[in-house]
This record gives structure tokens, C-alpha cells and sequence, in this order.
């Protein structure tokens, strides 16, 4: 017991002398940041995103790295934004990093690239999507995925356009129910989707948010049912949108479509839980993964073997695609700079110009510029629309990157 | 207290600690490495905060779990004002911590009823009614997206460039924490919050209004949170109610103490600095691999802290602390060696006072009891003048001490009524206001402050009538001279024999210069010695200037001590008279030896 | 109609909680130690079932053969590895302990088995009874009757045999019972196991309806104790009551004033029931000691 004792003191002693001293880099590698949020609630997406900068990493040193060296990551978890801080501290202070990847959570990243910034370190997001990464005029700070508001926009546009044509009805005659978890993600979507409504002079006949930790929605479900709606734009992460699904068939509920926005709805997990039932049933507005037409998004095929060899199974969610395609965007941009120093890597981010048929997913990337209400983001940033067939997610808008035989199908 | 601090600087007591903080209030200004500015000001901010909680959890021996709830509301309160108005942290702080103080008297009057878990649950769904809150009224509060504090530099806004300004304020903010608790240890409500965590029921009957200490307590605890709240706010730059509003970080706040040591002035900063490093030193080693096992080894390490140092990691060292601060030179006026104190004695003696005419001191008239359906007390009356013995007797069962409780105000009478000094005190509704009013009493199954020393105990009595520390340590030194356990002042109070705890309860009360003194079976375990020396003490404690109201099963005591003595029996008064008349008396020996016992 | 359907909603969900709780207030009312970690109970007992099916391809209503003595037996050990120490110390260290085990064993599943949500596809568990307008879930009757019979018969349990008197003997007054030759160590031991067992159970009738993930307890545990206080400390018919209560509150403040606010409702319900009648609707055996009375 004695022993026991000494042996946490020691630990603890332990722990504030080594920890500062970081890893010695070697001559020949660069060596930069990496923000996820490893454990936690989230745990399985933040790790999928992290594999897709890993990837990135892998494929670049095979052609020989930057600048001359290899590429090592040192990685961080940050299952809170006080986590995400402290970690980013270490990144930047101990380990010196010039550039930090990141995060897939929107409050991981909102905390942590403030702090990046701080230190004048590049914040390079590359999937949360909350709006405010970019809107607060942070000049290290760059993002080459789509917003949350955006995505929401996008649910609705696609509501009223090309679904309600499917369905047979003027977009004045559809009645379209909002409903969204209520932590950043599903409410930077709901916010995009009151703004389109706005826009294009709709209402909506539900807007409800509902908690994501919540164990039963069957009320909730009973709300959207009394409304009568024709399509539901729903923003959930993968427990509650299975959840909400299943308590909606349980209910009778039936609508011509459920159009979801990345989240949960495009996960394995959510086919496997709920079978054949979302079969042209549910589309997503997101970005897609490995289901794109490999004749539009060219290596997709080979990344996704990659992935497979990498990692030793099959991907688990599409996550890891976007952020692969953000960090390969950020090689390009520390080739063009010529060095790590920060000012050279923003004056080569802005300048960043590559277009939509060189990227894996088909959007380019270009990023606003100083003076721009969000400034660091890709302007150029846009969703697909897809829909599960078959038990498989296949692109169906735009039509060019649809896989041939598989459009619109409306229940 | 300032000034004696100064005065005992050449103790090395005194001086040690006073480095060890110097030598980190030079590390935070100095230390240019950004990584360990950074872990100081969390190790900094979290002692303070957890010595914040320490307050109502360790002191008062209340555990809370959703002091975070005190925690996002001070943060958002000052954020809020200051993204949308405009409005300085410098000033949201005091916003900030009036929020958290009128929260702290809406949750404490209620949820401070409530004994251990039921408390610490009720603190829970608290926290999470505010998170929920917090996310909902998104217009105010930008609710899941987070609010984002701008990033501008100012004195003012508490903002800073430097990171050494930052770890200097956490600094003055553990300072501020450390300093409050220290100063409320040697307080009357510091002696009170100790005792009423003890053993909440004696300390009523010292005088203590428990509900007003511990609420005391909490506003305090809030209060202090909220301020550190802003300071951690004003860093991170981010809020959101998730991770502010979060269990987690009640948890943590009651864990840094807790593996510090709860209750001491000290204990959270050991914690803090402990667990803080622990947890950036897993996450950074252990973090990157395989999810989620470094939380793994840290909760391992939680349970095993808690199964085998339950008092925390300061009552490890503190043998080898005191050891080392021994051979530490003295200086100045501390280098000469104090004096013994010297004891003044200083009561009246009175003649022994027999039974005067005139209004009586304690009356009770027709009083009954019921629990349920069973009727323990029926009818009695009977009366005390001021300086008499009463002596009680009756056979087991008979209802004593439920009539030491009903005339103390601990239960209230089924019927009857109770005058005490000239006043009514049958429907008094809070024990320490019979304390106030004049009357002490011990229990018969001593109720000792375990974890304090004698003296300490004696002076939760003496606070009854006083507010000042050092006039309550002399009233509870003269009164440990007299009952004879002066000797025995630094002694923890469980480490006590029967007997001296008895002493003690008695001593307890007597502080309280209580103007009548209920004695339940004081003489219960004693052996013949110290049975005589009671007897001693109680005269004496008449002449000191009590009443005394003795329940006794010891009949020597009881003749010799008493001048009028009451038999009770299956709750009636059987008798009343002079002590010979009594025992002679054939329904008193009907009553103890049974109906069909005749006297020869 | 639609009023109706609400309230059915509310009944079937309150059939869910009751049935998680009836385990808590078995051990908590008669070991009276507050565990933080009952969640991961629960969340044990799935990932138990989930395996069952995965990988020995038993229907989840079959594996509860496997899953209920298993889980006895995971009672016993976390009893007797943790919580026996502590038994006796103050409040605070058992919770802290206890919320180390949570902590241990989230992220033990984590190590183990990955943050990925799993859940179980019965199409039998989807059918759905109509009744007129009225859907009723076959898979939520289930769990719904079941919790009514499981009250019931640990009821009986504790009314009728031996044991269940020794445990109740135990929760009234504990030095009373050893007097009286009853062995408080073995008691707790077993209370500890038999409510795990009953967890087990939950665990077992919910993953139709559900999923499991590292965290899943952590959804369930507040609201268990909720309705634990709710109904009364250690009463079977409380819990199932409290349940009902907390279910039909669920869904009809869920449907009539906010879903985004339903969970605070009955947070507030708690917070009132705390204040004002401590000892739960149908009072609690041994009130006295918790210093309630």
C-alpha cells in the first residue's frame, strides 16, 4: 500500500517534468498538428475524420513528402473545447507545430482554432461545419469544407426543387417540417434553413428542436405527424436519427421523403439498424464518400483500398474522404508557400486556385480573402445530394456525379 | 488575522508555505514556456475553484455535484454582458457573482433540507435544468453554437497578451480562494460548518442555526465559483453549454478536493496540482493511441485514491511536512519560547442556592407526547427555580429523555405547554433557539465533534453568545479548567475515554453559559471515581451559575446531588419531593419493582 | 385521439424507465450506497445481448437465458471488488468511487469495442398493432408488460420468501437485523446481484429498441434515479409507478409544450419531489435513517 502511494506520487511528479519536452524532431520530417476529438460521444466520427488526414499523410510521403521531408503527426484528442485548448497549447508551444488539422466537432474547432490563432498557427478545418469557424475574421484560420448554414440552405433548395418536382408538386404546395438535434451541428443547419425559407418566401410547417441525448422521441414524432408534412428535413446524428425513424414507422408516419444533412444519416450504422425500410426513402445532403461515381471522382476506388489496407477494415463512415481531400489541399498549398512560416502560408492559401476537376470531390477551392464576412473559407465548397438504394448511399444530384442508373426515387 | 501573520513570520510555520507561494508567483510572472504558463493557470484556477467548492463540500460536509451550475452561470453572465453590451468583465464580475449569489439562496433554502445523496442529487438535476437552459434560450446565449468572447486585449476585459499576465491573476485568485478559506476556518461560522458536518443535531443545541451556516456556506462557494468562472472565461475565449454547464466539471471540482483533502485550506491546491498535470500528461501520452485509454488509467487511479486515501493526499504528507518545518530554523519574536497560556478562572460562587420563590426558571404544564398511536408522556408538569438541582428518575422506558427533548425544543409536545425563562417555548420551531434562550443540555449518547479537538468543540458552545474567536477561546479554556480536560485541548475529540466524552458534552454545553443545563445519564458507564468526581462538577457547574436538570439511573449520585427529585414512570410523574421522601415512597418502589413487590 | 396516442407513447416509454429502475431502487434502497456507475450496468447488459446475437446468433429475447445470471454474477463482482470497501464510509467517497467505475468502464467499452453504435434488427420487434387509429409497438408492449411482471414478482419475492424478508429486514434497520442473525455482508451481496440481474433484464428487452454505444448509460442513469426517488427507495410498486409517471410526463410535455424542453420537466418534477415529499409516492423503508422523516 506504501509502495501504491509512492508510486502515484511519483507518477504525478512524473508528469509535470515530462511532459513538456515533446518529441525531438528529426532533420528530415515536418511535423504538424492534429485535432479530433478521439474519445467522447463522438468518438467514432472523429476518428474517421482523422484517418482521412492520415491517409492524405501516407499517399504524400509515398511522393516523396514536403519540401524534401516526411510528414509526421502529432496527434491530439480534445473530447471537450477546455481539452481542445489545452491541447492546442501543447501543439503549438511545446511541439511547435506550423499547421494544425482538424476537427469534425464545431466546438472543438471553434475553441481551438482561437487559440491556434492566437499563436499564429494555421488552423486548417476540414469538416466541422459550424458557421462561426470562419466568421470571426481569425487570419490562421482556413477551412475547405462547406458550412452548417449552408448545408441546411441546400436541404431545402433541393426540397423544393428538384424533390418537390419528383413528387408532383409546385414548391408552393409542399409542406416541408424542420426538425434538428440541438447542439452546434443541427442547429447551424436549422439556422441555414430558416434563412433559405426566408429567401425563398416558404414557411415551415415544423421547426423543432429536440436534445440529442433525449431517449425517446415518440412526442416529437406526434408533432411532426399533426403537422401532415410532405417531406422532413432533418438534421440528427446517427443514435437519434434511428431513433426518430423507427419511432416514425411505429407511428404510421409517412412522408414522400426524409432528406437528412450528412450527420448520422449517411452512416453504415444507420443502414444496418434500419434495413431496407430507407430505400428510396432517404436522401442526404452532404458530402459524399466512397459511394461517388469513380469515373467522376477519380481515386476514389483507390483510396477507399488504401483505407482498407491502412486500417484493416472496411471505412466505417464517409468522413474520412472530405478530410483527406482538406489535407491534400493543404500539401498543395505548403508546396506553393516554399516554407512553414505563417506568412507564407497564408499569403499561399489565399492564393490557393484549384478547380473542381483536379479535387476528389469534385468542388474547387478558393478561399475568401481579408475583408470577406468569412474570410478563410472555401467559397467554392458544395454538397451532393444522395440517396440510400439498395443499401448503399448513391449520389443522385448532381447529375453528372450520379452513378449511371441511379436517380431520384420518391416513396 | 493580517497582523498576527506578520508578527509570526520568523515561524517557519509561517514563512515555509509563505515561499513555496512565492516561488510560484514567481514562476507564473517569470516562466516564459508557454506550455507550463498554461498548465499553471489551469492548476492555478481549478485549486481555486475546487477551494470554492471545498467550501460547502468539505466544510460543511455538503456534496455538491452540480456546481457547475454556478460555474456556467457566472461564466455566460459576464460573457453575455460583455459580447452584447459592451459591458467590461472587470464589472460583469461583480454581475456574475450577485447571479450566482441569488441562485445559491434560490437552490440552498430548498435543497439544503435534504441529507447526503438526496443533497447531491438535487444539485445534480439543478445543473442539468440549467444546461438545458442554457442550449434553449439560444437568442441570449447563442445556445449549442457557443459564444464566442472577442479577443480584446485590455486590462479591463481581463484579456491579456502575455500569458504571464493571465497566470499571475489565477494566482491572486487561488491567493484569494486559499486566504477566505483560512480566515473561515478560525471563524465562528468556520467552528460552526465544522461541528454541524460532525453531528448536525448537537450542534443545533449549541446555539448553531445549521440552516444559516450551511446557507452561508453555499452563497459564499458560489459566489467564489462564478468569480472563477469569468477569469477561466476570459481565457478560453469560448463557452458553450455543454462543456460549461457539465457534469463533468462539477465532478471535477469535488474530485481535485477530494483527493487533496476534503475539508482543509490546503487540500485542493494538492489536487489540483496533482490531477491537472495527471490528466494533460495521460491525454498527451497515452491520448493519441488507442481511444479512450488513458480515461481508462485515470479512473483507475480515481477509485484507487479513493478506496485507500480517503482523506486525501495532505493527511499522507502531513506527518513528514510537520517533521520538516520542526527543524526548520526560527526567527525574531518566534525564535523565543511562548509562554504557557494562563487559564483565569473567573465565575461567581454562589451560596448553594436553595429553592427560591418566585418565577420559576423552567415550567412545564401538562405536557403530553404521542408518537403515532403510542403516548410516551402524559400530563406531567412540574417546575425548576433558578439555581436548583432537579433530579429525574424513573425506570427504563418512562419517558426521560423525551421529556429532555420536548422541553428542549427537539420534539414538539402533543399537548401541554412549556415556559422557559418567562417565555413560551412549547411551539419553538429550531433547536439553537432554545440555545439562545438560555438552556444546554447533553446527550446519552455522546455526541461528540469527532474529527475536531476538545477545545474546538468547547468553542463551537462558546460561539453561542459570541461572535469573536479569541473571546470564545478564552471561555472555552476557563470551562475546560473546569471540568478537568485542560490538559487534554489538542486531543482529537474520538480519541477521548467514555468518561472524558462525557466531560465534554458537559464542557460543550457550559460554553454556552446556559442559565439551565439538562444532564442525560451523565454518570451511565463511569466507574465509582469518576461517578464522584462528576458529582463534584455538577455542584460546581451550579455554582458557576446554571440550573441543573439531572436524569440519573445512579442512585448514589442522584441522592447526593439532588434537592428535589420527580419520578417518572410509563410517562406519568408518579412523585415529587425531597430525595428521602421519594425513595421511600411505596409507588416509587411499586413503579421500579413491579406491583406485586412488597416492602417487608 | 391523438391524446391517446400521446398517452400510450408515455405509458410504453414510463414501461422502459421502470424497468431500468426497478434494479436501482432494489440496491439503493437496501445497500443505500448512490451509484454513479448503474448506467454502465445497463450498458454492459447490452453490449451483452448484442454479442448474444452477433456472434451466437440468439434472438435477444432468447439470450436473456445468458444475460440475466450473467449480469447476477457482475453484480456480485462489482459488489464485492468496489463497492463492499465502502459501504460503510461517508457519502462522498461512494460516489467517487463510483464514478471512477463509470469512468473505468466507458472507456473499457470504448478499448474494446469502438465508439460505433450498435443495435439489433428484429423484424419481429418492428411490428406494429392497430387498433383503430391507435399503433401500439409490439417490442414497447413488451417491455411494458415485462416491467409490470418483474415489479410484481420481486414483489412477491420480497413479501413472501425468506430471503426477500432478510432484505428487507436489512433495509429497515440494519443493526436491528443483525441482531436478529441475518448477515449484512451476504444480503448486500445478493441484493446487489439481484438488481444487476434485473438491469440485465432491462437491458436485454430494450435493444430492440434501441442502441448500444460506450455512453449509453450515461442517457439513462439520471432519469433512473429520478423515478427511483419518485417512486420511494427500495419499493418495486414506486418504481413502476414512478416510471409510468416520468414516461406519460415525457411525451405529453414533449408533444404539448416543447421537445427541446421535455427533459427539463421532469427534472423540475424531481427537484419538487425532493423538496416535498423526500420519502417518494410511496414511501421508503428505513426513511428514518436518511434522515428524510
Amino acid at each position: 500500500m506504501r509502495i501504491l502511494k509512492s508510486a502515484l506520487l511519483m507518477t504525478a511528479l512524473a508528469a509535470l517534468l515530462i511532459a513538456p519536452l515533446g518529441s525531438a524532431m528529426a532533420a528530415d520530417e515536418i511535423k504538424l498538428g492534429t485535432i479530433f476529438s478521439r474519445t467522447g460521444p463522438l468518438a467514432n466520427l472523429g476518428l474517421d475524420s482523422w484517418r482521412g488526414a492520415e491517409l492524405a499523410r501516407i499517399v504524400q510521403n509515398q511522393k516523396g513528402g514536403l519540401l524534401g521531408k516526411k510528414i509526421v503527426f502529432i496527434n491530439g484528442d480534445a473530447p471537450n473545447p477546455k481539452a481542445a485548448v489545452s491541447e492546442t497549447e501543447r501543439l503549438c508551444t511545446v511541439e511547435k507545430v506550423p499547421v494544425i488539422l482538424g476537427s469534425f466537432s464545431s466546438s472543438i474547432s471553434l475553441a481551438a482554432s482561437a487559440k491556434a490563432n492566437q499563436h499564429k498557427v494555421i488552423y486548417w478545418e476540414m469538416g466541422a461545419v459550424g458557421d462561426k469557424i470562419t466568421e470571426r475574421g481569425l487570419k490562421y484560420v482556413f477551412r475547405t469544407s462547406p458550412t452548417g448554414s449552408d448545408l441546411g440552405r441546400d436541404q431545402l433548395r433541393f426540397a423544393l426543387g428538384e424533390l418537390a418536382i419528383k413528387i408532383g408538386k409546385k414548391p408552393a404546395q409542399m409542406k416541408v417540417a424542420s426538425i434538428y438535434e440541438d447542439s452546434a451541428y443541427g442547429t447551424a443547419c436549422a439556422a441555414g434553413i430558416r434563412d433559405q425559407a426566408k429567401k425563398m418566401g416558404v414557411k415551415l410547417a415544423v421547426d423543432e428542436a429536440y436534445n440529442h441525448k433525449a431517449t425517446d422521441l415518440s412526442s416529437l414524432v406526434m408533432r411532426v405527424k399533426a403537422a401532415n408534412p410532405d417531406v422532413i428535413l432533418e438534421s440528427s446524428y446517427e443514435n437519434d436519427a434511428i431513433m426518430f425513424f423507427r419511432q416514425a414507422q411505429e407511428a404510421g408516419l409517412k412522408i414522400r421523403q426524409y432528406v437528412g444533412s450528412g450527420g448520422g444519416m449517411n452512416q453504415p450504422g444507420y443502414k444496418k439498424a434500419l434495413g431496407n425500410a430507407i430505400n428510396g426513402y432517404v436522401c442526404n445532403v452532404g458530402y459524399p464518400g466512397y459511394n461517388l461515381n469513380p469515373a467522376y471522382a477519380k481515386g476514389i476506388k483507390e483510396l477507399e483500398a488504401l483505407y482498407t489496407k491502412t486500417f484493416g477494415e472496411k471505412p466505417t463512415s464517409v468522413f474520412s474522404v472530405i478530410n483527406y481531400m482538406g489535407a491534400m489541399a493543404l500539401w498543395d498549398v505548403i508546396n506553393r508557400a516554399g516554407s512553414l512560416k505563417p506568412e507564407a502560408l497564408v499569403k499561399a492559401a489565399l492564393a490557393t486556385n484549384i478547380p473542381g476537376d483536379k479535387t476528389i470531390l469534385r468542388y474547387g477551392i478558393k478561399f475568401a480573402g481579408p475583408g470577406s464576412k468569412n474570410m478563410g473559407q472555401n467559397v467554392l465548397a458544395s454538397y451532393f445530394i444522395s440517396q440510400w438504394q439498395g443499401g448503399q448511399l448513391q449520389i443522385v444530384s448532381p447529375a453528372g456525379a450520379a452513378t449511371p442508373g441511379h436517380s431520384l426515387q420518391v416513396k | 488575522m493580517l497582523g498576527s501573520y506578520f508578527k509570526n513570520m520568523g515561524a517557519p510555520g509561517v514563512y515555509f508555505p509563505s515561499l513555496i507561494l512565492l516561488a510560484f508567483l514567481a514562476v507564473a510572472a517569470l516562466v516564459p514556456n508557454e506550455f507550463y504558463l498554461n498548465l499553471f493557470f489551469m492548476i492555478f484556477m481549478f485549486a481555486g475553484l475546487s477551494g470554492a467548492w471545498n467550501i460547502i463540500g468539505g466544510y460543511a460536509g455538503q456534496i455538491s455535484l452540480g456546481h457547475a451550475a454556478f460555474y456556467g452561470v457566472g461564466a455566460y453572465t459576464s460573457a453575455v454582458l460583455f459580447a452584447k453590451l459592451g459591458l467590461p468583465p472587470v464589472l460583469g464580475i461583480f454581475a456574475s457573482m450577485g447571479v450566482a449569489v441569488v441562485l445559491a439562496f434560490i437552490i440552498g433554502y430548498p435543497c439544503l433540507r435534504l441529507k447526503g445523496p438526496f443533497f447531491t442529487l438535487a444539485t445534480l438535476a439543478v445543473a442539468e435544468v440549467l444546461q438545458l437552459l442554457a442550449v434553449y434560450f439560444r437568442g441570449l446565449t447563442e445556445g449549442s453554437e457557443g459564444l464566442s468572447i472577442p479577443y480584446e486585449p485590455a486590462w479591463y476585459n481581463l484579456i491579456f497578451e502575455s500569458k504571464n499576465v493571465y497566470a499571475v491573476l489565477a494566482f491572486g485568485y487561488m491567493l484569494l480562494v486559499l486566504v477566505i478559506t483560512l480566515v473561515l476556518e478560525r471563524s465562528k461560522l468556520g467552528y460552526q460548518l465544522t461541528a454541524l458536518r460532525d453531528e448536525d443535531q448537537a450542534a443545533e443545541s449549541l446555539g448553531v442555526n445549521t440552516s444559516r451556516a450551511k446557507i452561508a456556506a453555499f452563497v459564499l462557494s458560489g459566489a467564489l465559483t462564478a468569480l472563477g468562472a469569468v477569469i477561466v472565461s476570459q481565457y478560453v475565449l469560448f463557452l458553450e453549454p455543454h462543456s460549461d454547464f457539465s457534469v463533468n466539471v462539477s465532478v471535477e471540482l469535488a474530485l481535485m478536493s477530494m483527493v487533496g483533502g476534503l475539508g482543509t485550506a490546503v487540500g485542493p491546491l494538492i489536487g489540483a496540482a496533482i490531477l491537472i498535470p495527471l490528466g494533460e500528461f495521460l491525454r498527451a501520452w497515452v491520448g493519441g493511441g488507442i481511444q479512450g485509454l488513458h480515461y481508462v488509467i485515470y479512473g483507475c487511479i480515481l477509485i484507487l485514491v479513493v478506496m485507500f486515501m480517503p482523506h486525501g493526499i495532505k493527511a499522507l504528507v502531513e506527518n513528514k511536512y510537520k517533521a520538516l518545518v520542526d527543524i526548520l530554523p526560527r526567527f525574531g519574536a518566534a525564535a523565543c519560547p511562548q509562554p504557557e497560556e494562563e487559564v483565569h478562572l473567573h465565575f461567581e460562587s454562589h451560596e448553594a442556592v436553595t429553592a427560591k420563590e418566585g418565577r420559576p426558571l423552567i415550567a412545564a404544564h401538562e405536557v403530553s407526547k404521542d408518537f403515532g398511536g403510542l403516548r410516551v408522556l402524559s400530563g406531567i408538569s412540574f417546575s425548576v427555580h433558578p439555581g436548583e438541582i432537579l433530579g429525574i428518575i424513573g425506570p427504563n422506558g418512562a419517558g426521560k429523555t423525551t421529556l429532555f427533548n420536548v422541553i428542549s425544543g427537539v420534539y414538539r409536545p402533543t399537548k401541554g405547554r412549556v415556559e422557559f425563562d418567562g417565555q413560551d417555548i412549547t411551539g419553538i420551531k429550531r433547536i439553537h433557539q432554545v440555545c439562545h434562550l438560555g438552556m444546554g443540555r447533553t446527550y446519552q449518547i455522546v455526541k461528540p465533534f469527532g474529527n475536531m479537538s476538545v477545545l474546538d468543540n468547547v468553542m463551537v458552545g462558546a460561539f453561542c453568545n459570541q461572535a469573536g474567536s479569541a473571546t470564545a477561546r478564552e471561555i472555552a479554556l476557563e470551562v475546560l479548567a473546569l471540568v478537568g480536560l485542560l490538559d487534554k485541548k489538542d486531543q482529537e475529540a474520538k480519541s477521548l475515554t467514555l468518561a472524558n466524552m462525557k466531560r465534554l458534552e458537559m464542557a460543550r454545553a457550559l460554553a454556552t453559559k446556559p442559565k439551565l443545563l439538562l444532564l442525560d445519564e451523565v454518570m451511565a458507564g463511569l466507574n465509582p471515581n469518576e461517578i464522584d468526581e462528576a458529582i463534584k462538577l455538577i455542584r460546581d457547574i451550579r455554582d458557576y451559575g446554571s440550573t441543573v436538570i439531572v436524569v440519573e439511573h445512579v442512585m448514589r449520585a442522584i441522592m447526593s446531588l439532588s434537592e428535589r427529585i420527580m419520578v417518572i414512570a410509563q410517562g406519568e410523574k408518579v412523585t415529587e419531593g425531597l430525595p428521602r421522601e421519594v425513595i421511600a415512597d411505596q409507588r416509587v418502589i411499586k413503579a421500579y419493582l413491579g406491583d406485586g413487590f412488597e416492602l417487608a | 385521439m391523438v391524446f391517446l396516442q400521446v398517452l400510450i407513447n408515455g405509458l410504453f416509454l414510463g414501461g422502459v424507465y421502470a424497468l431500468i429502475s426497478l434494479g436501482l431502487t432494489l440496491i439503493f434502497g437496501v445497500v443505500r450506497v448512490i451509484n454513479f456507475a448503474h448506467g454502465e450496468i445497463l450498458m454492459i447488459s447490452m453490449y451483452a445481448s448484442f454479442f448474444c446475437f452477433s456472434v451466437l446468433g440468439l434472438n435477444p429475447y432468447l439470450s436473456l437465458i445468458i444475460v440475466i445470471p450473467g449480469m447476477f454474477l457482475v453484480g456480485i463482482l462489482i459488489d464485492q471488488v468496489i463497492i463492499r470497501p465502502i459501504r460503510n464510509a461517508p457519502s462522498y467517497m461512494q460516489i467517487f468511487a463510483t464514478v471512477g467505475l463509470s469512468v473505468v468502464l466507458i472507456n473499457l467499452a470504448l478499448v474494446f469495442f469502438s465508439g460505433d453504435y450498435r443495435s439489433i434488427n428484429l423484424a419481429f420487434a418492428k411490428q406494429v398493432v392497430h387498433m383503430g387509429d391507435i399503433g401500439i409497438s409490439l417490442s414497447r408492449f413488451i417491455v411494458f408488460i415485462s416491467a409490470i411482471v418483474v415489479a410484481w414478482l420481486v414483489w412477491l419475492f420480497l413479501d413472501k420468501t425468506d430471503m426477500g424478508k432478510q432484505i428487507r429486514a436489512i433495509a429497515q434497520d440494519r443493526d436491528a437485523a443483525r441482531l436478529m442473525g441475518i448477515n449484512p455482508n451476504k444480503i448486500y451481496m445478493i441484493t446487489f446481484g439481484i438488481g444487476s440481474a434485473m438491469v440485465g433484464l432491462a437491458g436485454g428487452l430494450i435493444m430492440p429498441l434501441y442502441y448500444v454505444f460506450p455512453s449509453v448509460g450515461a442517457y439513462f442513469v439520471l432519469t433512473a434515479f429520478v423515478v427511483v426517488v419518485l417512486g420511494g427507495l427500495g419499493n418495486m410498486v414506486g418504481a413502476l409507478l414512478g416510471g409510468l409517471i416520468i414516461g406519460v410526463i415525457d411525451s405529453l410535455s414533449g408533444f404539448y409544450l416543447d421537445p427541446a424542453l421535455k427533459e427539463m420537466v421532469y427534472f423540475v418534477v424531481f427537484l419538487g419531489v425532493l423538496l416535498f415529499r423526500p420519502s417518494g409516492l410511496m414511501g421508503m423503508i428505513g426513511a428514518e435513517e436518511m434522515g428524510l422523516k
